[in-house]
């Protein structure tokens, strides 16, 4: 029945399910998580079978085999059972999860457990990779300074693919950041969190420096100091300068190609699309490696990216750079 | 909470029950978001008099009124409202200030929030946020039907914008949504998800896209060429490229309001509404992007309207309507 069911129909099932509480439903009801309108039901469905509704989403967490776009609705349907065994199946899968958008769905749904939160060695977990986004944040932000110091001195690299990637490297600092004041801030009750985080969107000098002594004043002095650093409203080289410093972190951005390279094994692929569009912008040719194994990764529009700059590169043969075959084109969807 | 402001206790129940009036039980909006609204929410008794939003002050708190009367202005535009309207959710979508100012012309009896409590709580509950977003959208509709003779568009479109004479690769639509209305900040990640979820179309000159009342289903977001609109009413006007088209009717869930023809050949982003809303649900800051867009567009159509309002009739300025 529910196979390429519409919404419609999915919501009806989700209600039946939720009227007969029963564990055989679970699949089915975590498969309902990928549709919008059956959704909220679903997750109520799954809350009322009760410890095997959590079993089974403990268990498709993991599961990269699922698609994307259901499992990010899994960790906020974990975190509605508010209990210690929620929260410690949201922590485990935050530290081995690779997708960073399920991550941040991961540390939103953490965000409803606060409660939890405040045993000590959770806080400890969480602050453990708080310091590993400080981290990112970080190098980040040296990539992106050194690329934007760089095409300063040379107009060359300033073309639009240029100025995409350097607003794409504050993407990623800024995410980074907030990553990591939304896990620092789970030691706080969600009342101070809402206080804080509407004094750091403000300007109000003293009302930002308060909240982030407060934000900070339960971490670990690296971690605090790197943290108020970030947040800091001083110019970006000198805030860098004290976060690297407090994380005892060297850095290294190398020169605008290596950057370029690095960039290129992102996890992010609207990144790795970018910056192939870039080299192809250059016309470096020395990159091909990397390359290659982006574009093997790339899938429906990016492979379109690859294909093009391959071609611009003088590597017409598609194979030498690994595309995957084209899925429908973005012509397919043309209505005219 | 304003220390000017003597709390009330209604009681959870009762708050509820507001909140539900004020986003119209029609929206059918489940009981947990607005319970979660309710519990960051204050009910307040304000005397007559008051002021709860000052020009030079951005804007900290929205006020839900249940009893009694507040007035608002931005900038020419003014207007008393009554019970079951928001005040100050404008301007703190938009996050401007632009000269608002409110106070309370009764003692008025309503519930009081946080600005960014309700923004955490709209960021949790994606149906608050999605009503929201139609609210914004009916208004806008609304009040462009009243605006002749262009319904509030500039009427100027961009020229020398070249069309692309091949399909645009995923990096190419990102750099035109950078380009689009009210998406030049977005991070490029949500940029890609937009572009990965619409589908590329191109239209010669003469094409007729829709016609009044027709389904809203899809919205375009016009990399080249333009397209003339025309409503029942005698309202005409050109859209082109980096404007957003068909986009209020479609989030509105409401039959076109406008005829939609090509001028010039048109090559655009076509996006349909449930992909969209999809979209949304799982990247809530271009979410607050669009809110944030529609947000400022309808104070600075209010400004218009008021404006003009009043070089035609000075009184009419008053008649203005909706969520302030």
């Amino acid at each position: 029945l529910l196979v390429d069911a519409p919404p419609a129909l999915q919501s009806d099932v989700a209600r039946v399910m939720l009227a007969i509480p029963d564990p055989s439903h679970a699949p089915y009801l975590i498969q309902m998580l990928g549709t919008r309108r059956a959704r909220p039901i679903a997750r109520d469905a799954l809350f009322a079978i009760g410890d095997e509704g959590l079993n089974a989403l403990a268990d498709a967490l993991p599961r990269s085999d699922l698609p994307r776009q259901l499992r990010a609705h899994i960790p906020r349907s974990i975190s509605r059972f508010d209990s210690v065994r929620a929260t410690d199946v949201l922590l485990d899968q935050l530290e081995h999860e690779a997708d960073g958008w399920v991550r941040f769905k991961i540390i939103r749904g953490l965000g409803q457990l606060r409660a939890q939160m405040r045993d000590p060695s959770r806080m400890r977990r969480a602050t453990a990779i708080a310091r590993q986004n400080l981290l990112r944040a970080v190098h980040f932000m040296a990539w992106r300074l050194a690329d934007q110091r760089d095409q300063a001195s040379d107009p060359h690299l300033a073309t639009p693919g240029g100025e995409l990637l350097v607003a794409a490297l504050l993407d990623k600092e800024s995410h980074a950041v907030d990553r990591a004041v939304r896990l620092v801030g789970l030691a706080s009750g969600p009342d101070i969190i809402h206080d804080i985080r509407r004094a750091l969107a403000g300007r109000d000098r003293r009302r930002r420096a308060d909240s982030i002594e407060v934000l900070v004043s339960e971490s670990p002095p690296d971690v605090a100091r790197a943290l108020a650093a970030l947040l800091d409203d001083a110019p970006d080289m000198v805030r860098m300068a004290r976060a690297a410093d407090a994380l005892h972190e060297s850095l290294a951005t190398g020169n605008y190609e290596a950057r370029l390279d690095a960039m290129l094994s992102d996890e992010s692929e609207a990144v790795r699309s970018v910056a192939a569009f870039h080299v192809g912008e250059l016309g470096l040719t020395s990159l091909a490696p990397s390359f290659s194994n982006a574009a093997a990764r790339s899938s429906d529009l990016s492979s379109e990216v690859f294909a093009r700059v391959a071609r611009l590169l003088g590597r017409a043969s598609l194979d030498n750079v690994g595309l995957q075959p084209l899925a429908a084109g973005p012509l397919g969807g043309q209505r005219s | 909470v304003n220390p000017a402001l003597e709390q009330v206790e209604i009681g959870p129940l009762d708050q509820i029950r507001s909140l539900r009036r004020l986003f119209g039980i029609q929206t059918g909006i489940s009981s947990a978001p607005l319970a979660a609204l309710a519990a960051h929410a204050i009910t307040v008794r304000i005397p007559a008099g008051t002021e709860l939003h000052s020009p030079e002050e951005p804007v900290r708190d929205v006020y839900l009124i249940i009893e009694g009367e507040i007035a608002a202005q931005y900038g020419s535009a003014y207007r008393a409202y009554g019970p079951q309207s928001a005040i100050g959710v404008l301007a703190s979508i938009a996050r401007v200030n632009n000269g608002f100012h409110s106070w309370a012309l009764r003692d008025t009896l309503a519930l009081s929030l946080r600005v960014e409590d309700m923004l955490e709580v709209y960021e949790d509950h994606f149906e608050l946020m999605y009503a929201a977003l139609r609210s914004l959208s009916r208004d806008g509709i609304e009040l462009r039907k009243q605006m002749k003779p262009h319904a509030g568009f500039s009427n100027v479109v961009p020229v020398g914008v070249v069309c692309p004479t091949r399909p645009l690769d995923l990096v190419e639509r990102i750099l035109a949504l950078r380009h689009t209305f009210g998406l030049g900040h977005s991070h490029v990640d949500e940029l890609a998800e937009l572009a990965r979820s619409s589908n590329e179309v191109r239209y010669p000159a003469g094409t007729s896209l829709w016609t009044v009342d027709a389904p809203a289903e899809t919205m375009l977001l016009v990399i080249c060429g333009s397209i003339r609109g025309s409503t029942r009413d005698g309202l005409s006007f050109q859209l082109g490229a980096g404007d957003i088209v068909g986009g209020l009717g479609m989030v509105a869930e409401l039959p076109r309001w406008f005829s939609a023809t090509v001028q010039e050949p048109v090559v655009a982003l076509s996006m349909e509404r449930e992909v969209l809303i999809d979209l949304l649900e799982d990247q809530p800051e271009l979410a607050f992007d669009f809110l944030q867009l529609m947000a400022t567009a309808l104070i600075a159509l209010r400004e218009q309207a008021a404006v003009e309002s009043m070089q035609t009739s000075p009184q009419a300025s008053a008649e203005l309507a909706g969520t302030v």
